[in-house]
């Protein structure tokens, strides 16, 4: 069998073995997400219930830390605190409300005035 | 949760053989703009964002049903505050853990129930102690405190989480909850006078403080508060409860009362109630859920 047999035998074998998984062949690269954060400004306007009921379940399946953050409130030493300051600034450029995803330090996903339960759990997926 | 299912009339618009902390003198003083005053930089006038016209109540109200998100829905446990006087700390932690658990994103559907812990509460839950209140409130321990005086208190220097929390979470600094009965899910102990709280307290007590107070300007901008999910603290015939969930068939307010159970006000209640009611709109928010306080405190 020839290099180039080979090459092309493994070629097929990934092309067959991505289409098994059904995902891409190269995997993803990059963090995973680890936190969603909607951040909203309650002066302007008040997150639907269905928000509320999303963020619950992002938290009861672990899948990450989900929570709301009403602008310009701060931590015990009157600062954002560290956990919200990368979605903060993302939410504030995008408008507010919005519901950042991150993960790593760095906004994976940002969702403009999200109403549904499924707008919430699939900013994340 | 049905809000629109009907009420115990046994459970309405209960007034207490003598006041339990908040006596009649003190409700004349409590108007809304006495303590607005004192919460300075917090205190909010009601967002027009939040304004839900009164036709439109029972679909908020079955939307809360359908999502768990009424504020009782954002409590975890009962406390008990018999037989002392602290029930407007009582109240005013009801409004705080609530706020804080909205903030955190976990939902308790059941809402509070006597001698149940929610798993969930782990998940960065803080209960949050009337006494670390009510004893700068009235340092004589018997006559209450009225609402002014607590939320100067809680604005200007936070609250401590009491010694049984949900989860380890390392406080530098707690307190019991309270001299009354207490229970599974709160703290007793002896009284303690402010001078011998634990040393270095506030550096812990300011982790856990209203950051916007939010004032209704009518009884009608007080029900849409609850609709949104925020707890209406309100002091009336000798007592101060948190206003939890709107029954919009019934036109009744449940509150979780500080009796290990829940009781419920009446629309002519609620109308001639809610002057001097405020709802807790943020906390301070930690660093990292799981070290409320800072990691240091």
């Amino acid at each position: 069998m020839t290099t180039k047999d080979r090459i092309g035998w493994l070629l097929i074998g990934l092309a067959v073995f991505s289409l098994v998984k059904g995902g891409g062949i190269v995997p993803a690269i990059g963090p995973a997400a680890t936190a969603a954060t909607y951040v909203y400004e309650l002066r302007e306007s008040a997150p639907p219930s269905a928000v509320y009921a999303g963020l619950d379940q992002l938290n009861r399946e672990k899948k990450v830390v989900a929570n709301l953050y009403d602008d310009d409130t701060t931590d015990g030493a009157g600062e954002v605190p560290d956990q919200y300051k990368t979605a903060v600034t993302a939410a504030r450029e995008a408008g507010l409300p919005s519901l950042v995803v991150t993960g790593g330090g760095k906004v994976l996903n940002v969702v403009k005035d999200p109403k549904t339960v499924e707008a919430v759990v699939g900013a994340v997926q | 949760m049905n809000s629109f299912a009907p009420v115990d009339p046994k459970l309405i618009d209960v007034v207490l053989p003598e006041h339990d902390g908040y006596p009649v003198a003190f409700e004349a003083e409590d108007t809304t703009d006495a303590v607005r005053d004192v919460c300075g930089a917090a205190a909010r006038d009601f967002p027009k964002s939040l304004w839900i016209e009164p036709k439109d109540w029972a679909d908020k109200a079955r939307d809360n049903d359908k999502y768990h998100t009424w504020p009782m829905n954002y409590i975890d446990r009962y406390t008990n505050q018999n037989p002392t006087h602290e029930c407007t700390c009582h109240s005013l932690r009801a409004n705080a853990e609530a706020c804080r658990n909205r903030q955190l994103g976990i939902i308790y559907p059941g809402g509070p129930k006597k001698g149940f812990r929610y798993d969930e509460s782990k998940r960065g839950s803080v209960w949050l102690g009337p006494l670390s209140v009510y004893a700068e409130a009235n340092p004589r321990q018997w006559g209450g405190a009225n609402v002014r005086q607590v939320m100067e208190i809680a604005c200007r220097r936070g609250m401590l989480p009491e010694k049984i929390q949900p989860f380890e979470y390392g406080f530098k600094h707690t307190l019991q909850g309270t001299t009354g009965a207490g229970g599974l899910n709160q703290s007793k102990g002896p009284w303690v006078s402010l001078s011998n709280f634990p040393s270095g307290w506030k550096e812990t007590a300011a982790w856990f403080k209203p950051q916007e107070v939010i004032f209704p300007g009518s009884w009608e901008e007080a029900v849409c508060l609850v609709l949104h999910g925020m707890v209406v603290s309100v002091g009336r015939n000798g007592h101060a409860v948190p206003w939890s969930r709107w029954n919009a068939a019934q036109q009744v307010m449940a509150y979780p009362d500080s009796y290990d159970l829940t009781r419920y006000d009446s629309l002519r209640t609620v109308k001639s109630a809610w002057g001097g009611a405020f709802a807790i709109a943020s906390m301070t928010v930690p660093d990292d859920w799981k070290h409320p306080a800072g990691g240091t405190a």
